[in-house]
């Protein structure tokens, strides 16, 4: 081929896949671009010769046959194979121990070096093949570069992995034993020259054994994480069989999980301090606000009362318990009559109604005080207060206790001077301590 | 008790980050290296971890990790009156949720690796999930089941509403904003873990393991 006359298109063609280097990877990773003027115009002939082609807004793919080419080009690099046979060179060993022997035995010394450098080789490369094998396999393990994104194929390959040093530890032992046997223990220092391969030999095996025990983790990790994806699953399936699943057992177990004794966010609340300048502006401004805020009165908006509209509406009767329409009673004839009203004579000059008729006299006057104290607003819409004042009359239980003891109540009309009530009161006993409770 | 920490470490550890720590952790907030990797790798120090957990029983409360120990987050001591009052509320708070969180998990179970579960760190693209649901009636309809997808009708608006939500709470961080990548978080790992607490609690059965002897494909 004259390359130099003929300008080849394939040339193009790789000059456009360089030119588009970043966006072939992202289209071989399937990443997502954003596919602006420049990336378009890199892209353009690589889509006219359908190397490349759009998906969706942002998304790239490379042609499938392309895509094959490269993953076939990088899973050589994603999967290590390793030579798990070590009994070939431990058989080319042999052969050139038993030539060793043969040169020995022919007491031609010059070729005996030559012949003893042979055998130490090929021992070498036993070496080399544990120390390859196990490294490549090592770095494979350790590394999280590859099918990341296939869990399921990255088991299977540490599976793999895991078989095959398993076959290079198993081929290794069976070589060690071959070695101690003849013809290599025929000949000093070949015996000697194995006794210190033996020492690097074993430093190579304890690397493979941590190898397959990172495998072993990783691959019991993944079990574990199998196991979880089956429970969750479990759960699903069950919520999808049972809609108002409450899981009753689960809240006499809460204590069992730290979750459920886990902080919500905490209410922090912050006092500013005052002796900052900052806080001292901050008042002042806070303070100018309010005072502008304030500063108006708000207009009242009257609204007028609420009527029950709807014919419909439950009529509901109070009926006035039997206590009250005996103070009803005493209030009428304290307007009656337009003097002050005894409670307690007025309860003992009254025909009382069955469900009154065992009240005692304190019950009495506690319920005449309860009724004023509550001053109830009358059909005319007044209080009680406006029309019937009430007057405590009690005495000390002793002198200076503090305590008083309730002798009588009396009701008398508003207006009448309090002085008049007290001295119809003391009339009855003295000492007094009088009280004008006008409610 | 003594403070082990050395000049250096205390002038560190009652840094700017030292107390942004302690703020997250007060505020519910589960660190690990991918919601929070700064404070995370605070926290890996053996001494500011004694630090933290001697600050934090002076108020009742104690450091807890997640089931991986990737995540950290803070409990109270001990189960007492208070700590019940907080688990139920915690519960009924997690019930709401439930039937979310696991169909979410299912759904991206069943698009990215059905037979394990997502785990704090790994990556989710986008498109690719993106590309997935699109070639996946059964993923569509999951998706559109999804509370967070009432809205919307197109399953491209559906995964936004999903991610928006999941990055709302917690779930997911953006790690690539220009290529919508995005890392699960260890808080995905602790509403898993009390999936699984409900799971083993109510003895709901699991699915059955399909075991078709050599497994296809197997590497040899």
């Amino acid at each position: 081929m004259t390359m130099e006359n003929n300008h080849h298109p394939l040339l193009d063609l790789i000059q456009q896949l360089y030119n588009a280097r970043e966006l072939v990877v992202s289209a071989y990773e399937r990443s997502g671009v954003d596919l602006d003027e420049k990336s378009l115009r890199l892209l353009e002939p690589l889509m006219k010769t359908h190397l490349v082609r759009t998906e969706g807004a942002s998304g790239i793919r490379l042609n499938q046959k392309l895509q094959k080419v490269f993953d076939s080009a990088l899973r050589k690099d994603r999967i290590a194979a390793i030579n798990t046979d070590l009994n070939s060179e431990l058989q080319a060993a042999e052969l050139a121990m038993r030539q060793l022997q043969d040169v020995k035995g022919r007491g031609r010394y010059d070729e005996m070096l030559a012949a003893r450098d042979d055998v130490e080789q090929h021992l070498l490369s036993i070496y080399d093949i544990l120390d390859d094998s196990s490294t490549t396999i090592f770095n494979r393990v350790t590394s999280s570069y590859g099918i990341r994104s296939n869990p399921e194929f990255r088991v299977r390959e540490n599976e793999m992995y895991n078989r095959q040093l398993s076959n290079l530890v198993e081929s290794y032992n069976q070589m060690r034993s071959g070695l101690k046997d003849e013809p290599f223990s025929l000949d000093a220092d070949i015996s000697a020259f194995i006794g210190n391969l033996d020492v690097r030999c074993m430093e190579v095996v304890d690397r493979i054994r941590l190898t397959q025990n990172t495998i072993r983790d990783n691959l019991f990790r993944v079990r574990a994480l199998e196991e979880r994806a089956r429970k969750i699953r479990a759960v699903a399936d069950h919520l999808r069989l049972n809609p108002g699943f409450e899981a009753e057992k689960t809240q006499d177990a809460l204590g069992k999980h730290p979750y459920f004794s886990s902080i919500t966010p905490l209410a922090v609340q912050a006092a500013p301090d005052l002796s900052d300048i900052g806080a001292e502006e901050g008042c002042a401004e806070l303070v100018a606000r309010l005072s502008h805020s304030l500063k108006y009165e708000v207009p009242k908006v009257k609204r007028e009362d609420s009527k029950f509209r709807s014919a419909d509406n439950e009529e509901r009767t109070i009926e006035v318990s039997a206590r009250d329409k005996m103070v009803k009673r005493m209030l009428a004839a304290c307007i009656d009559q337009g003097t002050p009203v005894s409670a307690l004579s007025f309860w003992h000059s009254q025909e009382r109604e069955p469900e009154i008729v065992d009240l005692e006299d304190r019950e009495w006057l506690y319920a005449v005080a309860i009724y004023m104290d509550s001053d109830p607003v009358l059909p005319n819409g007044r209080k009680t207060s406006g029309f019937v004042r009430m007057h405590i009359h009690a005495v000390p239980t002793h002198a200076l206790s503090g305590t008083f003891s309730l002798v009588d109540l009396y009701l008398y009309p508003a207006g009448t001077r309090i002085e008049t009530v007290k001295r119809m009161a003391a009339g009855q006993s003295e000492p007094t301590a009088d009280e004008d409770v006008s409610a | 008790m003594t403070d082990t920490l050395s000049p250096n470490d205390s002038q560190s550890t009652t840094s700017e980050a030292y107390r942004t720590l302690l703020t997250q952790l007060m505020s519910g907030q589960v660190i690990c290296q991918w919601s929070a990797p700064s404070l995370a790798r605070l926290l890996e120090r053996e001494d500011v971890k004694n630090r933290v957990n001697r600050w934090a029983s002076e108020i009742g409360m104690q450091l807890a990790s997640t089931s991986s120990g990737a995540g950290h987050y803070l409990v109270y001591e001990g189960f007492d009156s208070n700590a019940k009052a907080v688990s139920r509320e915690l519960f009924t708070r997690l019930m709401k949720s439930l039937r979310f969180y696991v169909q979410t998990l299912e759904m991206l179970m069943n698009a990215l690796h059905p037979e394990m579960t997502l785990v704090p760190g790994e990556e989710l693209r986008f498109h690719n999930l993106l590309h997935q649901v699109g070639q996946s009636p059964s993923l569509q309809t999951q998706l559109g089941n999804l509370p967070s997808s009432k809205r919307h009708t197109a399953y491209k608006e559906q995964l936004d509403s999903l991610f928006s939500v999941l990055l709302k709470e917690g779930l997911l961080v953006e790690a690539n904003a220009k290529h919508s990548i995005y890392q699960v978080t260890s808080r995905i790992e602790l509403i898993q873990d009390l999936i699984i607490f409900i799971q083993e609690n109510e003895e709901l059965p699991e699915p059955e393991i399909d075991n078709p002897g050599p497994r296809q494909g197997q590497l040899t």
